[in-house]
């Protein structure tokens, strides 16, 4: 007996790219998945996102592509790993490699797995730019990121003060 | 106050009007500047991040440090206005407090942290290695005790303890003595084990309840009572005392704390309490969840305790006691088996096994076995102490007279050798495997008991890889074990019992067999209903475990 087809979901991105995708592979997307779920009836209509461009929600989808049927993080395991506050920062080699793209689509991939609440992907994400800050002094995170000193005289003289005993050290 | 950019005419204002107005204009610019940096940064694809996804990373940033580096996370405020309002301002990053070395970095920074962590829940470390442990910081952390989710202290052996003043004394012990409404983990290691006693006995532990608190963990450290104190959300207990110096808790005050616990699944008592003056009339305290049980001491203090409590049959048991043997009358075995729960469950399955010669341990097991399967794991008693000479079958089958066992491991080495009577309380037993040293002595009792295990259907011998170091493994190189194998079991089909169903014998293979002259096929024809010779070597852990049914 043959396996019953796979449900085709169609979305259609801020830039009116079209992607069709399996129901499984989308439902990595708890707004989607929440989407899908409130809709009874069939529809044809392409599911809009208005925040995720096409070239990020093909990124987001090799991600949910590759992850697909493993389980979904409950909001207990979120809630119980922020209770004993024990994040790590390892990422699979597989995310490693999905995640080494330029600055622009790292974020934009982490703004979409956010928008889109896809608590791994977030979480490949955020620690991602985490392990770039990572043994950097600030002058050098700052070179990382393009962003320039931009605290006032008195903010100056709070952060000496706070950094004299890492001076004494 | 406006900012007019154009300059006066400097030779008709004083020079010090015309000093403020330039300062004015420095302000101004600078501050026009900061904005434009601030805009400027707006635009770069960092800043786009929304502040509870920087709060992620940041939070993951604090996972990279450990103890040591911990507050390299602060670096994240010197980047850039938006990172410090950000991270100076989310009280939860400030949760951690640490303390490693007085008048350090760490200590600056714990002191910061207690600050802008304003109400939030706090998590205390400490940490005293080789250096002066703070305690003026540690009493300035416990005095939020309110707001304490964790406390770990830890403090090493060669850490120099400052001198406490009397006044010290009394602010610590009266921390412990407020109300602890988010504690959900203590954790004290050396921490001031030879504390005077006097102010912590009278001491009113939390305010008489930590709701939260999950787990306590507390070795060589302040002697706290339990006395008219509720945890009911206490998961796992460990107090120790590894000093030469024994506990001064009495088993009262654990007793009495293990009552108010609902969900307790993990016990660990080493030297943890002075039996003095205990109530053991009083009904056991059933402790429904218990999952784990371990206990070092003296006989008299294990034995003590396990006719305090009641477990269910699930719990695993290790006690490790000093001074007595387990012949001796009213023994520690038999507190063992009464403090388990009366109704023995579905248990058909036990395994026995003792190194009495070697490790001096025995390690009792009950599998929950769906049919001949013994897929789940065991609930064990694991007891360690002067075993020579013990009869460990008699024990065991008055301890666990569980007439309906269907099948029995026997591993280890047996003390004594095996008997007929042995097996009588069992008399049900279909399914046995025979490992390593046990194997001999069972040999000769079936050369001379024929008729013992009437209902034995499956039999297995298992001589285990370690085994082959140890002096008995000539035995197993000699041929003609497998011969007395043969001639005991045709000796077994030829009485009242009839034939086996099927032999197991491990480490052994017909080819070696053929070398030796001997051809397993003949011999065990018309002996056994099926036979099966494995040739490889079952490691210790497999030896452990119960392969006895599933090949």
């Amino acid at each position: 007996m043959a396996a019953p087809a796979t449900q085709q979901i169609k979305i259609r991105c801020n830039d009116e790219k079209e992607f069709t995708v399996d129901r499984d592979v989308l439902e990595r997307s708890v707004l989607i998945k929440n989407m899908l779920e409130d809709v009874t009836e069939q529809q044809d209509a392409p599911i809009p996102l208005p925040n995720v461009s096409g070239p990020v929600m093909a990124k987001v989808l090799e991600y949910c592509t590759h992850h697909r049927g493993e389980p979904l993080p409950s909001a207990d395991t979120e809630q119980s790993q922020d209770e004993t506050r024990k994040r790590t920062t390892d990422i699979s080699e597989w995310d490693q490699k999905f995640i080494t793209v330029d600055q622009e689509m790292l974020f934009e991939i982490i703004l979409a797995a956010n928008y889109l609440d896809i608590k791994s992907l977030l979480d490949v994400g955020c620690k991602t730019v985490a392990n770039m800050i990572k043994g950097k002094t600030p002058e050098e995170i700052r070179k990382l990121f393009n962003i320039v000193n931009d605290f006032t005289p008195e903010e100056e003289a709070q952060i000496k003060k706070e950094n004299e005993w890492a001076e004494d050290r | 106050m406006s900012h007019n950019t154009t300059a006066s005419d400097p030779y008709l204002v004083s020079p010090d009007a015309r000093r403020a107005e330039i300062d004015d204009q420095i302000r101004f610019f600078t501050e026009k500047i900061v904005a434009l940096k601030v805009e400027r940064n707006g635009l770069e694809p960092v800043h786009r991040m929304p502040t509870d996804i920087l709060l992620r990373v940041f939070s993951h940033l604090q996972s990279c440090f450990d103890t040591v580096d911990y507050y390299q996370w602060t670096l994240v405020l010197q980047v850039c206005h938006y990172w410090r309002e950000i991270a100076s301002e989310t009280s939860s990053l400030w949760h951690k407090i640490l303390q490693i070395q007085p008048g350090s970095f760490d200590s600056e920074w714990a002191r910061i942290s207690l600050i802008r962590s304003r109400n939030s829940p706090l998590d205390i470390e400490v940490h005293g290695s080789t250096v002066r442990v703070d305690m003026d910081g540690i009493l300035v952390a416990l005095s939020n005790f309110s707001r304490i989710r964790t406390l770990q202290v830890n403090i090493s052996k060669d850490a120099q303890i400052p001198q406490v003043s009397p006044s010290q004394v009394l602010d610590l012990i009266s921390s412990f003595g407020t109300s602890a409404p988010l504690l959900e983990h203590i954790q004290m290691n050396r921490f001031l084990a030879r504390f005077p006693t006097q102010e912590v006995a009278s001491l009113h532990l939390f305010n008489g309840i930590a709701p939260r608190l999950r787990i306590i963990s507390i070795t060589d450290s302040l002697v706290f009572q339990f006395h008219n104190l509720s945890l009911p959300s206490l998961v796992e207990l460990t107090l120790e005392s590894l000093l030469e110096e024994p506990s001064r808790i009495p088993l009262d005050s654990i007793i009495s704390l293990l009552r108010t616990t609902r969900v307790l699944s993990s016990l660990k008592l080493t030297n943890a309490f002075v039996v003095d003056g205990s109530s053991p009339s009083q009904i056991p305290v059933f402790l429904p969840r218990l999952s784990s049980l371990t206990i070092s001491g003296t006989a008299e203090q294990c034995v003590a305790l396990l006719s305090r409590i009641t477990v269910p049959r699930t719990t695993i048991m290790e006690v490790d006691f000093s001074d007595a043997s387990l012949n001796q009358p009213g023994t520690l075995f038999d507190a063992v088996a009464k403090c388990f729960q009366s109704d023995p469950g579905p248990f058909h399955l036990l395994e026995f096994s003792c190194s009495p010669q070697t490790e001096g341990v025995v390690t009792l097991s009950f599998w929950e076995a769906d049919d001949d399967t013994a897929s789940t794991s065991p609930s064990s008693v694991q007891l360690t102490g002067q075993l020579e000479g013990v009869d460990w079958f008699l024990l065991c089958q008055r301890a666990f007279p569980i007439s309906e066992l269907r099948s029995l491991s026997l591993c280890g080495e047996p003390s004594i050798p095996l008997d007929y009577g042995q097996f009588s309380s069992y008399p049900l037993l279909s399914h046995l495997k025979v490992a390593g040293p046990f194997i001999q002595s069972f040999l000769n009792l079936l050369d001379q008991s024929p008729t013992v295990l009437p209902y034995l259907r499956i039999l297995r011998l298992e001589y285990p890889e370690w085994a082959i170091y140890d002096p008995v493994h000539e035995f197993w190189d000699d041929p003609s074990v497998f011969k007395k194998i043969c001639a005991v079991l045709k000796k077994r089909k030829d009485g009242p019992n009839g034939m086996l169903e099927k032999l197991v014998v491990t480490q052994i293979d017909e080819r070696w067999l053929k070398d030796k002259k001997i051809d397993a096929a003949q011999e065990l024809h018309g002996i056994v209903g099926e036979y099966v010779l494995l040739n490889e070597r079952v490691d210790i852990y497999e030896y452990r475990g119960f392969s006895l049914f599933n090949r």
